[in-house]
Parts: C-alpha cells; sequence; structure tokens
C-alpha cells in the first residue's frame, strides 16, 4: 500500500467513524433538548393550566429528536481534507497530515518534497486508529439528563396549581361534557327505541342528540350550556303543546299503548272463561280460600308423615282425629265447589289403615289443590287486568286504554259489517257509544265520529256507522302516534331537565336520577322492578326499621336539670366580689362563706393539696378553664405548694 | 544532492551555528535562534535591549562562525549616510589626472551591524533603507549591488532616550524580526561571569560560508504550506488592522496602524525556517505562533491611548493570538 492510499484510507476510517460518533453525540443532544423540554413543559404544567395534549407533543419531540440528530449525524459528510486538519488538531501533527493531503490532491510542488510530506504524514498517521482516536463514549451530558429525568420524576409527585376559577371551568366542563355524552346516548337510544312518527318530532329529537354531541366538543361554558339547554326545553314544551290534549291533558296508560303490545279485551274474555271452565264450580272463589284449603291439607299432610306406622296404629284416637279434620277438609271443599277424588281416597285408606296409599293420595290431593290455587291466582289476575283496561269503549278511552279502545272498535265494525246482530245488541252497541262520548272528547274528534256512528246506528245506517266508526279509529290512531311521540318528547324534556340541573348544580348526570323513579313516573333503575309490591315492603314496614321510640335509653336522657329550684345556697353566695370579670383582666376576689364542716380532717394537708393540684392540672387540661382565668388559676394552684 | 539531504546539512548547520555561538553567548536563547532563523530566511533583525546583555557581542560572534566579510557601524548623530554607503573621492591617477573613485562604505559587507542605530539620524538611518530591502546601493547616480548574502543586524537601546531619533516605520519594516534582549537568570549571569572574568579563551569555528548559506535560504523558500496555515498567518496580519472587517476590539482600541504585508512574509519565512529545524517538511500553525511575536511587534504602530496605558504590541499580538482561531474548520468537523 502507498503512502497516498494509506493516508487514504486511514481518513476514509476516520470520516466514517467521525460520522458514528457526531450522529452518537447529536442524539445525545437531542435527548438533552427534549428532557429540557420534558422539564420546562413539567413545571409549566405545575403552575400553569398547559393542556394535557403538551405532553403528548413533548413526547412525540422527544422521539423526534434524539432520532433527527442520530440521522444528521449519519447523513454529515467528512471531506477527507477536513477529517485530516481535525486529526492533525486532535493527535497534534503539526499540519503533517492536511500538508500531506493537499499535496496530493494536486497542489503544484517540488516533486522531492512532497515524497518527504507524505512520507512523514504516512508515518505519523499509521499508528492512528480511528477506534481509540473516536471513542463511543458515553457523553457528560448522559448524567445530566438522567439528573433531570430525577427532578422530572419527583417534579412527578408535586401537586399541581390550580386556581379556583380554573378548577370550577374544569369541572364544568368535565360535567358539561358528562351531561352532553349522556344526552346524546340516551336520545340516540330513544330514537332507536320509538321511531317517532312525526318529522317535527324527529328534528326536535335530532336537536337534543346534536346539542349532547356538542357539549361534548369541551367548547362551551356553563352559561351558554344552560341557555342552550332552556332553548330547546321551550323548543320541545312547544312541540308538546302543538300535539294538544294528547300530548297534555290525556293521562297515559300504564302501559304504553305505542311500546307494548296489548291484548285485546276480547281475547282476555276468551282465556278467562277458558280458565273458569277448567276450575269449573269453584271459579267463583277467590284463591285465598284454596289456599287456606291447602295449607290446612299440608299440615295434615305433614303431621301424618312424622308419624311412623306403628305410632299410627297404635294411637287409634289420633287417626280417628285425623280422620275428622279430613273428613272436615272434604267438606269444606265441596262447598266451595270443589271435587277433590284423591282426598276422599286418603280418607278411605286412612279408614281401612292403608298408610301407604293414604300418604300417597294425601300427596296427589296436595297436588290437585296447587294447580287449583294456580288457576284461580292467574284468573284474579287476568280479572284484574280486564278491570284496568276497562270493560267498555267508555272505560278504554277514559283510562287511556287507546290499543283496547281500538280493539273494541274493530269489534264494533266486524259487527255492523256482519249484520248478525240483534236489536238488543245494536241497542248495547249505541248505549256503549254513547257512554264513550264523553271520555272520547279528550281524543280529538273522536268523540263527533263517534256520535256520528251513534247516529247513523241508530238510524240503522250500518255502514254509514261503521265508516263514522272506522274515522273515529283513524283518529284514536292519528292520537296514538300523537301521545307515543309527546312522550318520546316528555322524556327528551326530561332528560334535558336532568341535563340543566346537573349543569347548574355542577353535579355529574347520574346523579340527577332519582332512583326508584324513572321516566313517566314509574318504578325505574336502581331499585329493581316493583312491578309486584308483594315482594317489597311496606312503608309502616320500612319505618318499623327506624323508629326507635319504643327503646329507653336511661344513657341519653337528660340530666341536665334538677328540681332544685333557683334558690341558690347560701354556702355559695358570694359574700364580697373585688373588681369585675373581665376576660384577660384581672381576676376579682370572690369571697365565699364557704361549707363550714367542723371535726378533724384525717387526710394530711399535703394529700389534699396534692390532690386539688391534680384536680386543677386537669381542668386546665380538658379546658375546663377559660382562658381568661387559666393563668391565675395556674398561679394559685402553684403557690399552694409553697 | 536531494532535497533531503539538504534538509539534513541545514539542520546540522544550524546546531552547528548555534553550537558554536552557544560557546560565546551565555543564554538568550530564544534571540539566539532568531538571529539565525532570520538569517536563513535571509531576513534582517532588530535587537533591543539595555546596554551590557551581549548584543553586540552576539553579532560579533555570529561573524566569526559564519565565513562571511563583517563590518560594524557605530550609529552616531553626526554620522552621515555617505559614512555608511561610501562616497566619490576625488583621486589623483597615476597619469597625473584627477579623477572621481567610489570610496566603499562599510556596508558593502555580508554582515553588518549597526550598533545602536537610533542614535543616528533619520536621514543616516534612511541611508539603510534601500540596502536593506533592495540588496543595493545607489551612490554618485550608479546603483552598486551588495554582495551576497547581505544580513543588517540592528541594535538600539531602549533606554537614554535623550538625543536619538526613533527608526522610522519603513526603515522598522524592513528588519524581519525585532527581537528583544532579556536579562540572564542567575545561572545564566554566573556563567557570564565566569566567561569573562576568568582567563580562557573560547575559540569558534567556522560553520558556514556565504554560498553554502545562499543555497540553504533557497531551500528555505521550498518548505510547502498548507493553504489553511498561511490562512492563519493571513488573518492575523489582517487582524492587526484596526478598523476593518477582521479587526479585533483591541486592535481597534489600541492601533494606528497594523502590519504591512512584509509581515506575513516574516511569518511564513519564519515559519518555515522553524519548521526545519524542529524537524519537520511543512509548516505548522505551532511555527507561525512562536514567530508571530519577533516578526509582527515592530510593525504594528500604537496610539496615544495604548501608550498611556502601558500596552505595547506585545500584549496587543498575544490577545491576537488567542483570539484568532488556528483552524475553524477543523474545530467544527
Amino acid at each position: 500500500m502507498s503512502q497516498k492510499q494509506l493516508i487514504a484510507c486511514k481518513l476514509k476510517a476516520a470520516a466514517r467513524r467521525r460520522k458514528i460518533q457526531l450522529s452518537w453525540q447529536c442524539m445525545w443532544m437531542g435527548l438533552w433538548i427534549c428532557v429540557c423540554i420534558w422539564l420546562l413543559s413539567l413545571i409549566s404544567y405545575k403552575l400553569f393550566p398547559v393542556p394535557t395534549i403538551t405532553f403528548f407533543w413533548v413526547g412525540l419531540l422527544s422521539f423526534i429528536v434524539p432520532l433527527s440528530g442520530l440521522i444528521w449525524g449519519f447523513t454529515k459528510k467528512f471531506p477527507p481534507k477536513d477529517i485530516a486538519r481535525w486529526i492533525d488538531q486532535e493527535k497534534n501533527l503539526k499540519e503533517r497530515l492536511s500538508t500531506a493531503v493537499e499535496l496530493a490532491e494536486g497542489k503544484p510542488i517540488n516533486p522531492e518534497w512532497e515524497v518527504l510530506v507524505l512520507r512523514d504524514a504516512a508515518s505519523a498517521v499509521q499508528k492512528i486508529e480511528p477506534k481509540s482516536l473516536l471513542p463511543l463514549r458515553l457523553p457528560s451530558l448522559c448524567y445530566r439528563i438522567l439528573l433531570l429525568l430525577i427532578v422530572c420524576f419527583v417534579l412527578g409527585f408535586v401537586p399541581e396549581y390550580r386556581n379556583k376559577n380554573y378548577l370550577d371551568q374544569q369541572r364544568d366542563t368535565a360535567v358539561i361534557d358528562d351531561v352532553g355524552s349522556n344526552l346524546e346516548n340516551l336520545t340516540r337510544w330513544q330514537l332507536k327505541q320509538n321511531r317517532p312518527n312525526f318529522e317535527q318530532t324527529k328534528t326536535s329529537l335530532d336537536s337534543v342528540r346534536d346539542l349532547g354531541a356538542e357539549f361534548q366538543k369541551g367548547k362551551i361554558v356553563r352559561e351558554d350550556a344552560l341557555a342552550k339547554l332552556s332553548d330547546i326545553s321551550e323548543k320541545l314544551r312547544s312541540e308538546i303543546k302543538k300535539f294538544g290534549p294528547a300530548g297534555s291533558s290525556i293521562k297515559p296508560s300504564a302501559n304504553s299503548p305505542a311500546r307494548l303490545p296489548v291484548e285485546s279485551q276480547a281475547n282476555m274474555k276468551n282465556r278467562l272463561s277458558e280458565l273458569a271452565e277448567r276450575l269449573g264450580a269453584a271459579s267463583g272463589n277467590g284463591p285465598e280460600k284454596f289456599e287456606d284449603i291447602k295449607s290446612k291439607l299440608d299440615a295434615i299432610k305433614n303431621t301424618a308423615s312424622d308419624f311412623s306406622n306403628n305410632k299410627l296404629n297404635e294411637g287409634k284416637q289420633s287417626r280417628l282425629d285425623m280422620t275428622q279434620s279430613l273428613t272436615n277438609l272434604s267438606n269444606m271443599a265441596q262447598k266451595l265447589g270443589l271435587e277433590l277424588p284423591n282426598l276422599e281416597k286418603a280418607i278411605e285408606a286412612l279408614n281401612s289403615s292403608n298408610i301407604d296409599q293414604f300418604l300417597k293420595s294425601m300427596e296427589l290431593a296436595s297436588q290437585d289443590l296447587e294447580e287449583i290455587v294456580g288457576l284461580s291466582q292467574k284468573i284474579q289476575n287476568l280479572q284484574m287486568e280486564i278491570a284496568e283496561t276497562g270493560k267498555d269503549l267508555s272505560e278504554q278511552l277514559e283510562k287511556g286504554q287507546i290499543p283496547t279502545a281500538l280493539g273494541t272498535l274493530d269489534a264494533m265494525i266486524n259487527q255492523l259489517e256482519s249484520d248478525q246482530f240483534s236489536d238488543q245488541q245494536l241497542q248495547d252497541m249505541i248505549d256503549e257509544l254513547k257512554q264513550a262520548l264523553s271520555p272520547a272528547e279528550n281524543y280529538g274528534e273522536c268523540a263527533q265520529r263517534l256520535a256520528e256512528a251513534k247516529e247513523a246506528a241508530r238510524a240503522g245506517n250500518n255502514s254509514s256507522a261503521s265508516q263514522s266508526l272506522a274515522a273515529a279509529k283513524e283518529e284514536l290512531k292519528k292520537m296514538l302516534n300523537q301521545m307515543a311521540d309527546s312522550q318520546s318528547l316528555m322524556q327528551a324534556l326530561q332528560n334535558l331537565d336532568r341535563a340543566q340541573m346537573a349543569v347548574g348544580n355542577s353535579q355529574s348526570f347520574s346523579t340527577t336520577h332519582r332512583p326508584g323513579v324513572s321516566a313517566n313516573g314509574k318504578p325505574g333503575g336502581g331499585v329493581g322492578n316493583w312491578a309486584n309490591d308483594n315482594y317489597q315492603l311496606s312503608p309502616d314496614q320500612l319505618s318499623a326499621r327506624w323508629d326507635n321510640s319504643g327503646f329507653q335509653r336511661p344513657d341519653t336522657s337528660p340530666r341536665g336539670l334538677s328540681d332544685r329550684g333557683n334558690r341558690v345556697p347560701d354556702n355559695f353566695t358570694p359574700t364580697r366580689i373585688k373588681g369585675q370579670i373581665n376576660p384577660k383582666g384581672q381576676m376579682p376576689s370572690i369571697s365565699l362563706r364557704g361549707v363550714s364542716i367542723k371535726g378533724s380532717s384525717r387526710v394530711e394537708l399535703k394529700a389534699a393539696v396534692s390532690a386539688a393540684q391534680s384536680d386543677a392540672l386537669n381542668a386546665l387540661n380538658q379546658d375546663k378553664v377559660p382562658n381568661a382565668y387559666r393563668d391565675s388559676v395556674r398561679d394559685y394552684f402553684d403557690d399552694l405548694k409553697n | 544532492m536531494t532535497s533531503e539531504d539538504k534538509i539534513s546539512k541545514f539542520r546540522a548547520t544550524y546546531d552547528a551555528l548555534t553550537a558554536e555561538i552557544g560557546k560565546v553567548i551565555v543564554g538568550q536563547k530564544t534571540i539566539v535562534d532568531g538571529t539565525v532563523n532570520a538569517l536563513f530566511a535571509n531576513g534582517h533583525v532588530l535587537l533591543e535591549g539595555v546596554p551590557g546583555l551581549g548584543k553586540t557581542l552576539l553579532v560579533r560572534t555570529l561573524s566569526q562562525v559564519l565565513d562571511l566579510s563583517f563590518n560594524r557601524i557605530q550609529f552616531t548623530p553626526d554620522l552621515m549616510p555617505a559614512d555608511v554607503i561610501g562616497t566619490n573621492m576625488v583621486h589623483e591617477t597615476s597619469d597625473g589626472k584627477r579623477a572621481f573613485e567610489f570610496q566603499h562604505g562599510p556596508i558593502f559587507s555580508h554582515l553588518i551591524l549597526a550598533d545602536e542605530i537610533n542614535r543616528a539620524t533619520p536621514k543616516t538611518q534612511s541611508a539603510m533603507l534601500e540596502a536593506m530591502q533592495e540588496g543595493s546601493v545607489t551612490a554618485g547616480g550608479k546603483i552598486r549591488k551588495l554582495d551576497s548574502p547581505f544580513f543588517v543586524l540592528a541594535t538600539q537601546n531602549p533606554i537614554d532616550q535623550e538625543g536619538t531619533y526613533p527608526l522610522p516605520e519603513a526603515q522598522l519594516d524592513r528588519f524581519f524580526y525585532k527581537l528583544l534582549v532579556g536579562y540572564p537568570s542567575a545561572d545564566e549571569l554566573s556563567e557570564v561571569i565566569a566567561r569573562t572574568t576568568e582567563e580562557n579563551q573560547v575559540q569558534v569555528n567556522k560553520v558556514v560560508d556565504g554560498h553554502a548559506l545562499s543555497e540553504l535560504q533557497l531551500m528555505v523558500k521550498q518548505v510547502p504550506v498548507a493553504s489553511h496555515v498561511k490562512d492563519y498567518a493571513i488573518r492575523l496580519v489582517l487582524a492587526s488592522h484596526p478598523n476593518t472587517e477582521s479587526a479585533l476590539e483591541i486592535t481597534n482600541k489600541f492601533l494606528r496602524f497594523g502590519s504591512s504585508p512584509r509581515g506575513a512574509q516574516s511569518l511564513l519565512l519564519g515559519a518555515k525556517v522553524r519548521a526545519l529545524t524542529e524537524g519537520r517538511f511543512n509548516v505548522s500553525f505551532d511555527d507561525i505562533h512562536a514567530v508571530a511575536l519577533p516578526a509582527l511587534r515592530h510593525r504594528l504602530i500604537v496610539n496615544f491611548e495604548a501608550e498611556a496605558e502601558g500596552i505595547t504590541t506585545d500584549h496587543i499580538l498575544d490577545k491576537i493570538l488567542s483570539e484568532v482561531p488556528r483552524d475553524s474548520k477543523a474545530s467544527n468537523t
């Protein structure tokens, strides 16, 4: 390898190494800058309400800057001339290498001199190892970086300083966001569950949903939020008013007609007659009577199973008593119209001392009775349901059972169209329509149509009556839709009220929900389903749990008053007072006559003084002595030592 | 003879010269090195120092070790230019006619000792200008070439200024180096006393003749200088120019005039000689740095403020040397 090649080779290696070293250093420098920025942002965050997104950007910067430094170092080019000059400086080569590079690059010079210079430079550069010349060590900067990172870590535990206004604002923003989220979700769910029947309703609900979305953007202040909620509430109220009586005056039924498929009155009656037929002659009795018989039967059955066969055989009297009880029970059942063949069989088996058969028959009789109780319960429930929905059109309209009313109207229309009814049935229909006129006035033109139908039916114009009834039915359907939309709007309005309450009181949306009460005042979330009140405690039962008026608490009885009267004993009446009692003032001199106890003391004066001092100290420690007198009292008892 | 041989000879000559001078001159290594350096660079030297420090002895010793002709001119206030250069004298020829004949002055010699040069009038001092720069003198309307090599060693006394004439700037600029001769150390003084008060005659040998010296002087000019080193010398000189872009703060504050281009020439030539004496074949920043003070100190002219504050050109040059970066590119790499 010639001297020129040797020099070029060394320079190339050094340049490559320098590139690596530079990128290494730049990366650490970048890291240092980022840690500084991180620390500054952390300090800023602790002092000022800097948005937390800043940390994301700083974190991103922390990744980008060192990487950029690394890349920049790698991309930097080092010409051989510059590297030669740098090595000259680093290794104190007295510009041998740089001069040689210049000469090698073609600077005109005496060739003999060129050879000399190149040889000199080659011998100097030969000993240089780029790796030892440019080591990759951790820079001193990394210790500072570590120190700053520790500072950052410690700073992380320092609480942020935020002024009250900012905290209020933050809380408001969080509440508005929470309210917006809830409002949007609830309205979205509402729109999905109850598709609006009218475009106006849909627009109104959409505006509520959009308001919720707007709240979640976090760009709205409390006052504006309240104003917007108020505006949209007003809008919804006006929408509800537009629906007229359907939206405001009609009380909706417990089962929403728009949501629940309601069984028609006729179906319910059919089911009732079927059940009654199954129960037979006993259908007129309530389930409680059957339950009474069943409980008695169960008691006898339990008694019978408790006895062993021997005992039963031995206890003749007992068997006779049991037979008598079963006979009485059978009579009771017969009085109620019940046929219990298994009970009869059990009596026979008992009489014939066939214990196994007796027990088996008793079990079957119990099962029969259980079935009868179930049937009776169902009949009662169905009867209650029919009563709730109303037995005729008048009641149905009055109770707001519009789907049932629609079914009734359908039945009437079918009857009119079929022409298969007697005069009495027609008269009954006319009477029913007449009675329904008054409650129908709440349903728009329904009353008018029913009146027309009634007149047409009275005039014998069945087709006209049928048409009028169909018109009434349509009106009712329209009202039904209006009611459904009205309820949706009311639901949204209720949500808006809750939102207003939440924003106004700076509380979360969920806390505005009254436990146990949901939309329309029905039992709602949080406390289970109260449809069956039998499983709940009555108010009296509840109050019994916290009412402790019957308990005697002598430990808490007042002891402040006594019957000693207002008269102070003579011994405790001050005989002379010098000065006045003033806080921080001098203790006045009070002379009491004192209790005069004559005789000899068996306690030494020292012990008495010590006890008095101890009591005084306790009194002082327990703040029983007013502050103004503490020093004087302490001085007094201290003086007693002397 | 190859260049390598010449370089070897150069170093040998240099070492021999300093060794021979060292036999007579005790210490004063800087002065000896500076003087020999200027000799090889073919430059003149102005030696400044209080009396008794061996300035004249140094020059006399130098004349002894060099196989060259030597003249000493003692500058006095009544010394005339003709006393230095020579003059046309009426001379009676063999045929009885009278004719002008040029009588050579003491300047016609290889080595001139201009002792106490500042005691002569500026008119006489100016007589040296042409000789020092051109290596020739003009007398009686005729240019007369001086012997080569021509080397002026002038001395001047910084104290006892009454009746002296400070050298004009033009005259100063023609000196390659200005060397400040300082007091010897205790050991050196002891050695001086021993040598001068005891009976021991020191014999110095001739080391180099004029021809060989001229060859070595030519070789010095061949030493290569890297462009950035040359640039450093230029930047040093430019930094001494007040009220320019490259001027430093101290330059603007305390200098009236900066170095002439001769300063840069002196820097590089002196550095080349130093490189060779150090055994290198190229000039380094250190070489420039080492010769900067003797090469530039007499070329800077301080202003009144500097004189009032006692700021010398050496202070200013120190500042310039410390502030002007050697190789900015290498530092950034």
